[in-house]
């Protein structure tokens, strides 16, 4: 194996404007595909310089203390050239096959701490790359494109809020997918041994080339793809060149056999959305021009301004908060506020307001809901400028969350104290029951996650060699030689059937709700997310009085409690 | 870093989160351990049928409820989720468990505090707020650090069933009020300072490795 070490080391970390801390990670950068015109695809030229110089630098400025690349024999001059003086440490390892790139990535992953593993043709904004890199929170993750794949053949995915269930490749399918895997896998130390443990059984049963198995498989793959329903009587060209062309991917897929590896033995594998930002991995330098060019249409800033903004908030946070809230983030950014001051101001003004309430004037219910809605703005901007800013930090998720719902009991508190002093009743049973019911439905969506995660473990883990993710008896991937009765009958008695049947009307309710626009904001409403609550406080704290609002919060709460029950037991019967 | 998930399977961990999140106290773990392998009842269906005692107790005895009646409806609730606690996963039920719990606690506290000693239903407020920060502050913490809060402080809050019978020692005593605000103020203090100081030293832990590494683990 040859090696070519170079270029000194220096800590990274420039062209960020502000010192912060970060894990340093070590890069296994795979330039073993070929491009069109030959030679390796990683050293096609985008614009004025190779995609894979692009991708390290690039990296380099998110943490990467040092690159590995992994490329073919012959192909270490091209590498070399392009990634000659990036300031960072790089080397480069000619490896013959899948089966050495594999042994090479076990040994690297032996050492070391948290890696990435990416393909050197990936072309993204520096944006999409911070947004696996640089967030805290995500351990082994992924960069990932949600929605139907397409133009992704094979890579496919399918995550849930748990993380990734099923990961696909050549070889490897999956059931029902609802993302495409984008070639960037960072593992975290705590998983290495993980990485190590797939990477070698890849490596035993690539040993000798493809397993015979693994080329049926995919012989028989090629034969179902679309093509062939045009031609029924015997195999055209196609499905042999489709054969040839999976049989040729699988042994420059590296990266997603692991990530497949990876899922299989059951890694917490979380996701990074690219969402609207450009994505591209160039094959061809027809590609290469046509990515740079599309590229430099987006504009990053406010992409990346955009993608600060949750997509999974309520109804009043999206369309009444979050359209202004995120020009607040912006300017915070550029006067350098971090989102734990955002955090800390927003706790302060909840406060201020909590006392405007106890005050029981009408003036100070006036007060308190301004007062409550700046305090829920500064609570949106600090999210989205620890977004927009990626300066993500764990203490500061838990912050945010212990003053999202110290400023709701405060306020409860301060309704309560308001109530006795100006309407002359005591509300603090009301207030007590509004708490109790909020800890409750949150402790019903805490826990319904907490065992998602459980959900995951259940989700057979397939051994590698087999093709399907073993998400039993559904539908497609079952091969006829399964048992019938692989499809699980979850309700026997008549008291089983009963409630299958009210499950599948809630649910097929639920999916009829979804399939409109407006009818998913009006489930969003239903569940009486913070924006919805907050707003509840001010409008009926400022027009009516305390009783009012807690009555309305209990209301409401208990209708939003009912419905996830009742979702979550429809869904659990089916399933 | 000691990441408390790293060798234990996902599904042990998901069951290990439910179970803190439940915040049962040792006499809840004592009752469990020694009754729950006798009794083949789910543990949902003994939660909801022991919390359903001391609500029959207290919605038929209004305002007269007699110490005795109300006494047994929280010895049997007590019972029942005590139990309940040592009852193995019942898969599909599990995720109800520590919704369950803080109904049972923070509903019969709330609930006794109300019927049967309305001047502290404001230092009942006082105590579900800080009991809800510690209930809070456990699933956010095993969300970011991936850490369980100390046993200590479980030990020092009683679990859900030691408070349940605080509050109704100190019924039956009197100074209910005054023991309410007293544990809040204990509880809520304690619970604060350990997250701060836990929060300290998890910061402390993650400070990165500032020595680049060397070159030489790359000649080979």
């Amino acid at each position: 194996m040859a090696d070519i070490v170079r270029g000194p080391t220096r800590p990274s970390g420039e062209g960020d404007g502000h010192e912060r801390a970060r894990k340093l990670i070590t890069g296994v950068v795979l330039a073993t595909v070929a491009a069109g015109e030959g030679g390796p695809a990683a050293a096609l030229h985008c614009g004025d310089e190779p995609l894979v110089r692009r991708l390290v630098a690039q990296l380099a400025g998110l943490g990467l203390a040092r690159a590995v690349v992994i490329t073919r024999p012959g192909w270490e001059p091209a590498l070399e050239g392009a990634l000659n003086g990036l300031g960072v440490e790089v080397a480069i390892r000619a490896s013959p096959g899948l089966h050495d790139d594999l042994r090479t990535v076990a040994a690297i992953a032996r050492s070391g701490d948290a890696l990435l593993i990416a393909d050197g043709e990936v072309l993204t904004h520096r944006t999409a790359l911070a947004g696996l890199l640089d967030d805290p929170r995500l351990l082994t993750a992924i960069l990932e494109r949600a929605g139907a794949p397409d133009g992704m053949p094979w890579r496919h995915t399918r995550s849930a809020g748990a993380g990734v269930m099923s990961a696909g490749s050549a070889y490897h399918s999956v059931t029902k997918p609802n993302g495409a895997f984008l070639g960037l896998l960072k593992v975290d130390g705590a998983d290495r041994s993980k990485l190590v443990g797939v990477a070698e059984r890849l490596a035993k049963l690539t040993e000798g080339g493809l397993p015979g198995a693994w080329e049926e498989e995919l012989q028989r793959r090629a034969q179902r793809c679309p093509v062939a329903d045009q031609h029924s009587d015997r195999p055209p060209p196609a499905f042999e060149a489709e054969a040839v062309a999976r049989a040729s991917a699988i042994t420059q897929d590296v990266v997603a056999l692991l990530l497949v590896g990876l899922v299989r033995v059951g890694a917490h594998v979380q996701s990074s959305f690219v969402r609207e930002l450009f994505w591209a991995r160039p094959l061809s330098s027809g590609e290469a021009q046509a990515a740079a060019r599309d590229i430099a249409t987006y504009d990053e800033d406010r992409l990346a301004l955009d993608s600060a903004v949750k997509a999974t908030d309520g109804f009043f946070t999206t369309f009444f908060v979050s359209p202004y809230s995120k020009y607040i983030a912006r300017w915070a950014a550029r006067r350098g506020w971090t989102p734990n001051a955002v955090t800390t101001a927003s706790m302060a003004i909840g406060i201020a307001a909590a006392a405007a309430f106890a005050t029981g004037e009408r003036i100070g219910l006036v007060a308190g809901a301004v007062l409550l809605q700046a305090a829920f703005a500064a609570d949106c901007v600090d999210g989205q400028l620890a977004r927009y800013t990626r300066r993500f930090s764990s203490s500061g998720a838990w912050l945010d969350s212990i003053f999202d719902r110290a400023k709701e009991y405060t306020v409860f508190a301060g309704l309560a104290i308001g109530a006795t002093r100006g309407f002359g009743y005591d509300a603090w049973g009301l207030a007590a029951a509004a708490l109790t019911l909020q800890t409750i439905r949150h402790m019903i969506a805490f826990s319904l996650s907490a065992d998602a995660g459980e959900d995951r473990a259940r989700f057979p883990n397939a051994p590698l060699e087999q093709p399907h993710d073993g998400a039993g008896g559904r539908a497609e991937q079952a091969p006829a030689s399964r048992a019938p009765s692989a499809r699980r009958s979850p309700a026997t008695s008549p008291l089983g059937r009963l409630a299958a049947r009210a499950a599948r009307r809630t649910l097929s309710f639920s999916r009829s709700l979804n399939r409109r626009e407006a009818a998913l904001w009006v489930k969003r409403i239903i569940v009486f997310p913070i924006g919805e609550r907050f707003a509840v406080i001010s409008i009926t704290a400022a027009v009516a009085t305390p009783r009012t609002t807690f009555v309305v919060l209990l209301a409401w709460g208990a209708v939003a409690a009912a419905y996830s029950i009742a979702g979550h037991l429809a869904r659990s019967m089916l399933v | 870093m000691t990441a408390v998930a790293a060798t234990e399977e996902p599904n042990e961990r998901a069951l290990a989160e439910l179970r803190a999140y439940c915040d049962d106290g040792p006499l809840a773990g004592l009752l469990g351990r020694l009754l729950g392998p006798f009794v083949p009842v789910p543990a949902p269906v003994l939660v909801i049928a022991g919390w359903l005692v001391p609500a029959a107790v207290l919605t038929l005895g209004g305002h007269d409820v007699s110490p005795a009646a109300l006494g047994a409806g929280m010895a049997a609730v007590v019972l029942a989720a005590g139990i309940a606690a040592g009852r193995p996963s019942s898969r599909r039920g599990d995720w109800s468990l520590p919704p369950l719990m803080r109904l049972v606690e923070y509903g019969l506290i709330l609930w006794l505090c109300i019927v049967a000693a309305s001047g502290a239903v404001a230092a009942c407020f006082a105590l579900l707020a800080a009991l809800a920060f510690r209930h809070y502050d456990t699933v956010y913490r095993l969300r970011s650090q991936r850490r369980f809060p100390p046993a200590w402080l479980r030990l020092l809050g009683g679990g859900w069933e030691g408070r349940l019978l605080f509050a109704y020692a100190f019924l039956v005593a009197g100074g209910l009020k005054t023991a309410l605000f007293a544990a809040a103020g204990v509880l809520g203090a304690v619970s604060v300072a350990e997250a701060a100081v836990a929060w300290g030293r998890w910061s402390a832990e993650q400070q990165p490795d500032t020595q680049a590494p060397g070159r030489e683990d790359l000649a080979e």
